[in-house]
């Protein structure tokens, strides 16, 4: 959000400018026609001196308004700081007007005598136009506000369906289901039993990753099953090359989590960590609940920098998570990659 | 020469892969296995010592890939490649008929393959130059060039000439001329001496793929190869150039 606020320039002040100036205009206008070309010069003057305190005390509302972020408040707390600071600036905008016109009857009676009645009328008018002017201040932001989030819900269907192709596509990766199929084929040669588990779990990994995507979220403990499937697929291909440890604390399993994400880590750990390294390697599986937060740690064998040429070819993992962690949770979730001692650690920390 | 068995290794990071490809190759008695490699670099050793004729290559394999195996190797024999979802990186040998089986293996497909190494291979068996030594390459031998994304498998008799490039050399052969990263010197002490000829310090030619030899100034000679590059060759050179081709 902060983002289209930042790129667009604020049309404010040219709405500023010419609301006034219209608003001038028909005053000035109206002073000529009742007065018929014998308009004193001292009400040219409370003109001029009307539409500049207009522009400028509205101006100063529009910053107490700013300071106070109302902009993006609900509209019960919009309510009492819009009639105050209309108020406020209302006597703001008013006094000099109000004191000149004093002034004025004072020292020049042709111009006319001063009322009190007037002074009242004067607020009263005023007030009106400054509360007109906060109504359509919100009025604007609100429609602003409502274009953003329909763009957002545009953008956030969108990074879902790539994440649904990317599923299908990119991370159940072809190479991995048709290696599976291959291993499988020769398992069955040795060890049916086994071969027999691995269809079914196989079946389960695409069955999810086929199913999951019209979900928003998952729980983790779903998330885990299917990251289990597919670390025993792994298992099959690279025998004692791969050590897997999943510690994930039951606190976290019913805590929600976008679909893939977890399995998306832990697919490239497996692509980056160990079948990069001829010696194999161990993947951390780590989940748990820390200060109102889920954190989920996945870890692997390796080195970072070797890993950030290679990803260059086909990195769509990485990226694909850090979207729509972003597009989700906006700034509330984090999600880094660091390494430490010889082992890459990608870390995502998600609000409970 | 033809009866002789086809022998072959497999070289694959799985051992299930392998275990598959060993039983479905149990229903071709023309090729003997000779040995298996879990990577590249077992795989390259093993080729060293063994000589095999045919290699099931899997493209995807930690440490060093397929291909890279295929660069270090001086030369290469058939190559039969195994992937699951390469297609697009074996499109880069677009110039060569290299064979490849998408895995699952289909025995259909695989006996394909087989049959189509079975024939090159008889054909590559006719005696070639009788003065060929065992300590220079046979110029059937095959040397694998990658530049870039394209790769290639050519047969050293169809190479014209190669020319210093820095620490590389340039290969000509058809209408390309990749860089490998080898130096003239070591070139010419694996070529046969009979077929490729150190024309100056820049190049070696494929004395095959000369067309016409004219004198040239001070003693020299000018060799205008097939598809016109002329090559002049050193005075030094020219004696012994005259010797080669009159033998």
């Amino acid at each position: 959000m902060s983002e289209i606020k930042n790129s667009e320039r604020s049309p404010f002040w040219a709405f500023q400018i010419t609301g006034w100036s219209l608003l001038f205009l028909v005053i000035i206008g109206v002073n000529l026609y009742r007065d018929q070309g014998d308009t004193h010069w001292s009400t040219l003057f409370l003109s001029v001196l009307l539409y500049l305190g207009g522009m400028g005390s509205t101006a100063l509302f529009r910053w107490f308004i700013k300071r106070g972020q109302y902009e993006t408040a609900r509209l019960r707390k919009v309510i009492p700081p819009l009639i105050l600071g209309s108020l406020a600036t209302t006597l703001l905008w008013s006094a000099p007007v109000l004191i000149a016109q004093y002034l004025f009857a004072m020292n020049e009676p042709d111009s006319g005598p001063f009322r009190w009645f007037a002074v009242w009328l004067t607020l009263l008018n005023n007030f009106f136009v400054v509360l007109l002017w906060g109504l359509l201040y919100f009025a604007w932001h609100y429609f602003k506000l409502a274009q953003v989030a329909r763009i957002e819900r545009y953008r956030t269907d969108a990074a879902m369906r790539d994440a649904q192709l990317n599923t299908l596509r990119g991370q159940i990766n072809p190479h991995f289901m048709f290696n599976s199929l291959n291993n499988i084929r020769a398992l069955m040669l040795e060890d049916v039993q086994k071969a027999r588990e691995m269809v079914t779990r196989l079946s389960d990994l695409l069955r999810y990753s086929m199913t999951i995507s019209e979900k928003r979220e998952v729980t983790v403990k779903e998330e885990l099953t299917v990251v289990h499937d597919f670390l025993a697929l792994c298992k099959v291909q690279y025998e004692d090359r791969l050590q897997y440890l999943v510690e994930v604390d039951e606190s976290a399993y019913e805590r929600r989590i976008p679909p893939m994400v977890l399995q998306i880590l832990v697919e490239n750990s497996v692509k980056h960590g160990i079948s990069a390294l001829t010696s194999g390697g161990d993947i951390h599986i780590g989940g748990r609940v820390e200060q109102e937060r889920l954190v989920l740690e996945v870890s692997n064998s390796g080195n970072w920098n070797a890993e950030g040429k290679r990803s260059d070819s086909n990195g769509i993992g990485l990226p694909n998570v850090r979207k729509r962690l972003k597009l989700l949770y906006g700034n509330l979730a984090t999600f880094h990659v660091s390494e430490k001692d010889n082992r890459v650690i990608a870390r995502i920390e998600i609000p409970i | 020469m033809s009866t002789e068995k086809i022998t072959a290794i497999i070289v694959e990071d799985s051992r299930l892969a392998r275990l598959e490809l060993k039983t479905m190759l149990e229903a071709h008695p023309e090729i003997e296995l000779v040995g298996e490699a879990d990577g590249a670099d077992a795989a390259e050793a093993l080729i060293e010592e063994l000589d095999p004729d045919l290699l099931f290559l899997d493209i995807h394999m930690p440490g060093r890939d397929g291909f890279a195996l295929l660069e270090a190797l001086e030369s290469v024999p058939h190559v039969i490649f195994t992937t699951a979802y390469d297609e697009y990186a074996i499109k880069s040998f677009e110039y060569n008929a290299l064979d490849y089986l998408l895995k699952p293996l289909k025995a259909d497909r695989l006996a394909q393959s087989i049959e189509k190494v079975v024939q090159l291979h008889r054909e590559a068996s006719v005696p070639q130059l009788s003065t060929a030594q065992q300590e220079f390459l046979d110029p059937d031998k095959r040397v694998f060039v990658k530049d870039g994304e394209k790769c290639w498998l050519v047969r050293l008799g169809d190479i014209r000439m190669f020319e210093v490039y820095g620490n590389y050399s340039r290969v000509y052969f058809e209408n390309f001329k990749p860089l490998i990263l080898r130096s003239l010197n070591q070139l010419e002490e694996r070529l046969s001496p009979e077929v490729f000829f150190r024309a100056n310090r820049q190049q070696i030619i494929n004395v095959a793929h000369v067309e016409k030899v004219d004198t040239w100034f001070n003693g020299r000679l000018k060799a205008t190869l097939v598809g016109g590059a002329e090559v002049e060759i050193s005075r030094r050179q020219a004696v012994k150039f005259k010797d080669l081709l009159s033998l």
